[in-house]
């Protein structure tokens, strides 16, 4: 485990608060020479007690990060952090005392390993923390636990039935089994329960980002044993034509993972469960369609859906096109906050729109521009080529040379006739700081002047 | 923004004022709603029923332009109530004494009058916001875009100070940027006073600094603003070249607009579409979209993050750099032989102190919030932690105005203009990604039902809206979303365009325009 890990769980756990940590800082295991690398970042912090090479020497040579921080924190109440970095080595930063809370750490036996955790956790988050792969349908780390799928469950020393992981919180001294064979065997039978309710396990991974979760857990276990035959469950919406959002719930499982992403992460509250059991359906207020509800078409309900039942209506509209599906991680074009996307390619041609889970501005969020506004790239209407004004007035498609001859000369013509104070550059405030950046350094450099301002002030 | 936006579900008061935020910027949102899950308390003061200001605990639907007398009036009652961080003031700011001796007859009462709120909705407001700690403030256009904008952000200031809500985790003052790279428009020196890093043109250092770096001498005086370079063009200034602006339909006064392009000897226009803008070019040059670029942006936390290409570019487009670059060197100019954004991003970086711990390499997971000044710096999340840039924090005396034009018997309502949650700017790009016109396929004109009656306009039918510079027809949509006396309407389409109608004034220290306010007449057709 890298010790980057090691620390993010750690300070995770004690419910540390350390500034500028991101869980995507891993680094390999450094070594000595990077501490040395380092230690002028330290003199020139200068804090106190963080200029003591055994204590990092201890990290590395234990190899044991969760334990060797945890020795560290009670020699020198001092936390060191590593994050990583880039070509030249390791950095090492200092959190202040007065940052520090200390808590209680508590123990359980997990998998016949003891590890601590911190009270409040629950089962599935530690076992989740020691990467037990505990299947989860109705889970989002996002949301509130919801123990609706119960694939989670475990065995717990002392209690007859099988626990919910994700809802039950650990406690000093339990001893907890998470992959039994009574346990699987469970596990398969529910994951056979579920899957013959619904039409289809196997839907196209353009359906969203979470899509591919049951179909994953049922490859898993080799639940397509068609065991249990019978009754179906949901009832598709077909009426509701937005462009948007599939509502295929003959394959919704009734993890309600999207009524709760729309209520808690996205606060808009705009759809909920009608009747239970084989009636549940996902409804807005009335049964209206979504466009007539609160929905503010976000996509949230269709990214965190485990099963397909929800899908991305634009981006399947290319689940024939051939190609592998790529994802390149950019940031979306529209306001300033910044999210990070991904974006869904097969050949050429950009596919969709997916949320990034660790985006650090949004963290998995979007809205309804950032993930389905996007196909404006490669519309029709797109300029192919440079146009030029010819002498008919008009403008014509021409090369690149002539355009960019035409383009320079003008600017020449005018400087030449009225002086470097008759030309003016405005700057974009949507491309790219490269954009920005070169412009006013044309305006600059080619005309010693000022003249140059961007489109923020209307 | 002064702090991150992960501070966001963290405030205990909200202070949200000429921000449409659940529209504008609803990833940002959705953390303010967490926070008033866990139990925050929000202002909102908009003249509008946003679905943010229908959250709220207290809304102020304030007359259009009249925010400088809400935050005087709520500064006053902050003083009055001994609401004020004395520590924060002594030791941290200048100017406090005066400061309290101006505020001692901006009662809520008076302030009552002018922004048409009760003045005891306006003395709620000031004890929410100075009791909260730490409460934060929101805004975005609706304080900027006033011939006031910067009396409107030093008003907020004021109220900051005074609290001791500055530099500390969840609070602050936190303009939300409206374009996904006007910060970094900004940060990269496109404004005519600053070189990039927000040097100043008017520091001979920094001059000395930029005329050593591209070889040629360069004015040590600020430049014009686009504005005044419109006004001047065809007589002062006679060629422009533009990048990735609509100017003639997002600008003020469109025609005035369109007429100063016309009189220009020279317009070079780049561009992904050919806009209404670059119909008006000599030559426009095509470049690349998103997704077909690699560089870098600014987020509103002043977040430096990459943005990649996935997709090669659409017929013969150029990333902008490129083609800027190409006209550069045809004009003889040296320094524009860059082979990649990587290159011209470092050579940024090399230039710019609050850049001057990054590089390509080193923005690659998005992780520095400038200034980042040295390599081993860990970039500044939140800024005004421990000092000011300037050493203190300065109370700004500020007073009312009213806006450039005021409504008269000729134009007797309120037009505000604004964005929808599912158009943007032009909509360029909104407008051409399929699905969109399902849910917003026209433009309309929000006015109340009793203004509607009196002035007999009937829901879905057309208006005639003009203003002192001209005239326009748009569709009526009858809601109390706009109080009695204000309309709205956004500037997205094109068959709407209400710049025509905009353009009363301009701030006179950023010349910013005033589209948040001009009065209207509104009849049938």
């Amino acid at each position: 485990m890298s010790i980057f890990l090691g620390f993010c769980r750690f300070a995770n756990r004690s419910g540390l608060k350390i500034p500028h940590l991101r869980r995507k800082d891993v680094c390999e295991t450094p070594t000595l020479g990077d501490f040395s690398k380092s230690q002028s970042f330290f003199e020139r912090n200068s804090v106190e007690g963080t200029n003591r090479p055994e204590i990092y020497e201890e990290i590395v040579q234990t190899g044991d990060a969760d334990r060797a921080l945890f020795n560290l924190i009670n020699i020198e109440k001092i936390l060191i952090l590593k994050i990583r970095f880039d070509t030249i080595a390791l950095q090492l930063m200092t959190v202040n005392r007065d940052q520090i809370t200390e808590v209680d750490l508590l123990t359980m036996t997990l998998d016949g390993e003891a590890v601590q955790f911190t009270e409040g956790e629950t089962i599935y988050q530690v076992a989740d923390r020691h990467r037990k792969e505990v299947p989860t349908l109705c889970y989002d780390d996002r949301l509130e636990a919801f123990g609706a799928c119960r694939l989670c469950v475990v065995e717990v020393e002392g209690i007859r039935n099988p626990v919910a992981s994700c809802t039950t919180k650990a406690t000093d001294g339990m001893v907890v089994k998470t992959a039994t064979e009574a346990i699987e065997k469970h596990r398969k039978t529910l994951l056979e329960l579920v899957v013959s309710e619904n039409r289809n396990v196997d839907v196209d991974e353009l359906s969203g980002y979470a899509s591919q979760e049951m179909k994953n857990l049922v490859d898993r276990y080799g639940a397509r044993t068609g065991r249990f035959q019978g009754r179906k469950s949901g009832t598709s919406n077909t009426k509701d034509k937005n462009p948007f959002i599939v509502r295929d719930y003959e394959n919704c499982i009734s993890c309600y993972r999207c009524v709760r992403v729309c209520a808690e992460q996205e606060g808009d509250y705009a759809i909920n469960v009608m009747n239970r059991g084989f009636d549940t359906q996902i409804i807005t207020e009335f049964n209206q369609d979504l466009r007539d509800s609160e929905c503010t078409f976000c996509g949230q309900c269709v990214q965190t859906c485990p099963t397909g039942a929800l899908g991305d209506r634009k981006a399947l509209r290319d689940v024939e096109t051939p190609g592998e599906l790529k994802k390149t991680r950019s940031i979306c074009p529209y306001c300033g906050v910044g999210c990070s996307v991904d974006l869904l390619t097969k050949g050429d041609k950009l596919v969709g729109v997916q949320p990034a889970m660790d985006g650090p501005a949004n963290e998995g969020a979007l809205c309804i521009k950032g993930q389905f506004a996007f196909d404006f790239v490669q519309n029709a209407d797109r300029l192919k080529k440079p146009l030029i004004r010819r002498d008919d007035g008009e403008l014509h498609e021409c090369e690149w040379n002539e355009a960019l001859d035409a383009a320079a000369a003008g600017f020449a013509k005018v400087r030449d006739k009225f002086g470097r104070h008759a030309i003016y550059g405005v700057a974009s405030g949507r491309a790219p700081h490269e954009a920005a950046y070169t412009m006013q350094k044309f305006i600059r450099a080619g005309f010693g002047t000022n003249y140059i301002d961007n489109c923020s002030r209307a | 923004m002064s702090n991150p936006l992960k501070d966001m579900d963290k405030p205990d008061v909200i202070f949200a004022i000429g921000t449409n935020m659940t529209e504008c910027h609803p990833v940002a949102a959705t953390r303010l709603k967490k926070a008033l899950t866990s139990g925050a308390r929000m202002i909102v003061a908009d003249p509008r029923k946003t679905r943010l200001a229908k959250m709220a605990h207290l809304h102020l639907p304030i007359r259009v332009g009249s925010d400088v007398a809400l935050l005087l009036a709520m500064a006053h009652v902050i003083l009055r109530e001994k609401l004020y961080d004395i520590d924060f003031i002594n030791e941290r700011t200048t100017g406090g004494v005066e400061f309290c001796k101006h505020l001692a007859e901006f009662t809520p009462e008076w302030a009552s009058t002018i922004c048409e709120v009760p003045a005891k909705d306006i003395e709620k407001a000031g004890l929410i916001y100075g009791a909260g700690k730490p409460s934060a403030i929101y805004y975005t256009l609706g304080i900027t875009e006033h011939i006031c904008g910067v009396d409107n952000v030093q008003s907020l200031c004021n109220l900051a100070l005074m609290t001791g809500n500055l530099g500390v985790e969840g609070g602050g003052i936190n303009p939300m940027r409206g374009q996904n790279n006007i910060q970094g428009a900004g940060d990269c020196g496109a404004v005519p006073n600053n070189f990039p890093g927000f040097q100043p043109c008017e520091d001979p250092a920094s001059a000395e600094k930029f005329t050593k770096a591209y070889g040629r001498e360069i004015d040590c005086e600020r430049g014009i603003t686009k504005v005044t370079a419109l006004n001047t063009c065809g007589d002062g200034i006679h060629a422009m070249l533009i990048d990735g602006e609509n100017t003639v339909v997002s600008d003020p006064d469109k025609n005035h607009c369109e007429h100063a392009l016309k009189s220009l000897d020279h317009l070079v226009v780049i561009d992904i579409f050919l806009t209404e803008t670059a119909e008006l070019a000599d030559v426009v040059l095509p470049a690349t979209a998103f997704g077909e670029t690699d560089g870098v942006q600014s987020n509103t936390e002043r977040r430096v993050q990459r943005l990649r290409q996935a997709v090669p570019p659409v017929g013969e487009a150029k990333p902008d750099w490129w083609i800027i670059s190409e006209i550069g060197k045809r004009l003889g100019l040296p320094g524009f032989e860059y082979e990649s954004a990587k290159e011209v991003f470092n050579e940024l970086c090399s230039l710019s102190p609050i850049y001057a711990g990054l590089d390509w390499d080193r923005i690659e997971d998005g992780k520095y919030h400038w200034p980042v000044p040295d390599k081993d710096h860990p970039g500044t999340p939140m800024l005004h932690e421990k000092e000011f840039k300037n050493g203190r924090g300065i109370f700004k005396i500020v007073n009312y105005r009213d806006p450039a034009e005021v409504i008269s018997e000729d134009f007797p309502l309120w037009l505000t203009t604004g964005r929808r949650l599912q158009a943007y700017h032009t909509r360029t790009q909104t407008g051409r990604s399929a699905g969109i016109e399902y849910l917003l396929p026209e433009e309309s004109l929000e006015i109340h039902p009793d203004d509607a009656a009196e002035l007999g306009l009937v829901h879905g039918a057309m208006a005639k809206m003009s203003s002192a510079r001209g005239e326009i027809e748009i569709p009526i949509k009858v809601t109390t979303m706009s109080p009695k006396g204000t309309v709205f309407t956004s500037f997205s389409f094109a068959n709407v365009p209400v710049n025509i109608l905009t353009g009363s004034g301009y701030d006179p220290v950023t010349q910013t325009a005033e589209l948040k306010v001009c009065p209207v007449k509104v009849g049938p057709v």
